[in-house]
């Protein structure tokens, strides 16, 4: 690691383990570990915002490789059946899936004299199903007022920021929590809770106004068959002027996803099955942009990147980070030259590094 | 042969042996890997299961069998806790029009290491680890540390542009 990165990263995890709790009693009971444990969580709702960034969103774990007399015993997961275990890395046409994969992925065909293209699929372990969408305004290609809407039947598990208590709300004449995320610089997220079953989750910068203009008949959700399967969301009337931006996706089953980077940090173009642009919307205000006559969105903005995010086919979203300060134009222009091959094809290009468990082969 | 009271004093003396000499590290570890909020769960779930695989006393370098325990816990409340994770750092995400200083985006870009990432980074910059010692530690190939590192390294520079 270089000189320059070395003492920030230090001074970072000096202050996570800064704020490690006190070792305590020794443990001996599962029951009274979890009875304790759930007083002690209360007090750590005040730790800041940036050591519950340390708690982590990104890549799915690695796979790693145990030795069969030496390996701890592992906690006993309440994921999904549906889940993946993380195993050894294997090819992604290792077994079936019911679930909806990738199908094209990226080939960039210029790339800059210098630079080289490394891939990387990672197969994602499966987690709570849940079904999102997003609403919002779209009015001359800007894209405001979103409200991400997520629904599950389980009960969501949201952490009051800061340790300021969510606080009651009426939502169709219900009983709802809503919670307040501030930022360092402003930036703020507030997430609303309601129903008991399917269980309704809005996000956006101002979802209760949102909410105040629809009715109980905006949302619906139709059961599965399959009682193991999340019910899904349906939109009746929206608020005027509002619209359905990204369309309800089940998302949170086991995925492939798959990047190619461009030199060191150039570019990176990623593929997965959920649609970024559900996130991206909690991040700030979006335009509308062409890419190869597929609409796709971008961040108003002005950033250290450029972000594009466009909907390649049913069950493939295309997402193009620019790191080296490219402009939004030629950000634009090179995400017209993006072309997507299958994954056989794809495969014998690039041969990529493969993470994660076994997931199904992508197919057409 | 002991009495069965006997036994039971000298199993807790020690497990109370064991938590007090390598409980600390498996704490700090695992608030490296998951934050304060959740790390003595991890840990104490960690050492109890741990503790209770038969012979435990005899494992060789429990220390590192640990920690191995911790990072396995701490995989699995990533695959649980994830989407809250998402929503929690969308939350506190900087305003995209002001201009980011280079930490919060060193920290965004540590949070979004994965838990076998941050596992070999927290090693090897905090523990000032080796590569073969935290191939050793994780039970994991040298190779698989190194090339960890290189791709730890690679997302981490892009935050500090």
């Amino acid at each position: 690691m270089t000189q320059q990165l070395d003492p920030h990263l230090k001074a970072i995890f000096d202050e996570i383990v800064s704020h490690t709790p006190e070792l305590g009693p020794t443990p001996t009971d599962a029951d009274d570990l979890h009875a304790n444990s759930a007083g002690r969580r209360s007090g750590w709702l005040t730790i800041a915002a940036a050591t519950i960034m340390v708690a982590g969103v990104g890549a799915v774990a690695l796979a790693t490789t145990r030795s069969p007399v030496d390996t701890p015993a592992q906690a006993p997961s309440v994921t999904p059946s549906s889940s993946a275990s993380p195993t050894t890395p294997s090819t992604p046409d290792a077994e079936a899936s019911e679930f909806p994969e990738p199908t094209l992925f990226p080939v960039l065909e210029a790339v800059p004299d210098g630079l080289s293209a490394t891939a990387i699929a990672q197969s994602t372990p499966g987690e709570t199903l849940w079904t999102e969408a997003l609403i919002g305004r779209a009015v001359d290609g800007v894209l405001t007022d979103t409200v991400a809407i997520t629904v599950q039947d389980q009960p969501f598990d949201i952490n009051p920021m800061d340790g300021a208590p969510a606080t009651d709300a009426d939502v169709f004449g219900g009983p709802a929590m809503v919670y307040e995320y501030g930022s360092n610089n402003g930036t703020s997220v507030t997430h609303v809770t309601w129903g008991s079953g399917p269980y309704f989750l809005a996000s956006g910068a101002q979802p209760l106004a949102f909410l105040d203009n629809a009715t109980a008949d905006t949302f619906g959700v139709t059961q599965q068959s399959d009682p193991t399967q999340p019910p899904l969301l349906t939109f009746g009337q929206l608020p005027d002027s509002y619209a359905i931006v990204a369309a309800p996706r089940l998302v949170g089953h086991p995925s492939l996803s798959a990047s190619l980077s461009i030199g060191a940090d150039n570019y990176d173009i990623s593929v997965g099955t959920r649609n970024p642009l559900v996130t991206m919307s909690l991040v700030g205000p979006l335009r509308s942009t062409d890419v190869t006559g597929q609409p796709g969105w971008t961040f108003m903005s002005s950033l250290p990147t450029q972000d594009i995010t466009w909907q390649v086919n049913e069950s493939t979203f295309a997402y193009l980070k620019i790191n080296d300060g490219t402009s939004a134009t030629d950000a634009a222009a090179l995400a017209d030259t993006i072309t997507f091959v299958d994954w056989n094809t794809w495969v014998e290009r690039y041969d990529p590094a493969i993470t994660g468990g076994p997931t199904a082969p992508p197919t057409d | 042969m002991k009495p069965r009271a006997a036994t039971h004093l000298e199993d807790e003396r020690q497990l109370d042996d064991a938590w007090r000499t390598f409980g600390p590290a498996a704490l700090r570890f695992a608030t490296g890997l998951v934050g304060p909020f959740d790390a003595h769960d991890i840990a104490t779930t960690a050492f109890l299961r741990a503790t209770r695989q038969q012979d435990w006393t005899g494992i060789e370098h429990f220390d590192r069998y640990l920690l191995r325990a911790v990072r396995n816990e701490a995989q699995n409340l990533y695959r649980q806790q994830r989407r809250r994770w998402e929503r929690d750092l969308a939350g506190i995400r900087p305003d995209v029009a002001e201009e980011r200083s280079p930490d919060v985006d060193l920290w965004r870009a540590v949070a979004s290491l994965s838990v076998q990432h941050r596992s070999v980074v927290f090693l090897a910059y905090w523990q000032d680890m080796t590569e073969a010692d935290i191939a050793d530690t994780l039970g994991v190939a040298r190779s698989t540390v190194h090339r960890t590192l290189v791709r730890a390294r690679i997302t981490l520079r892009k935050a500090l542009k």
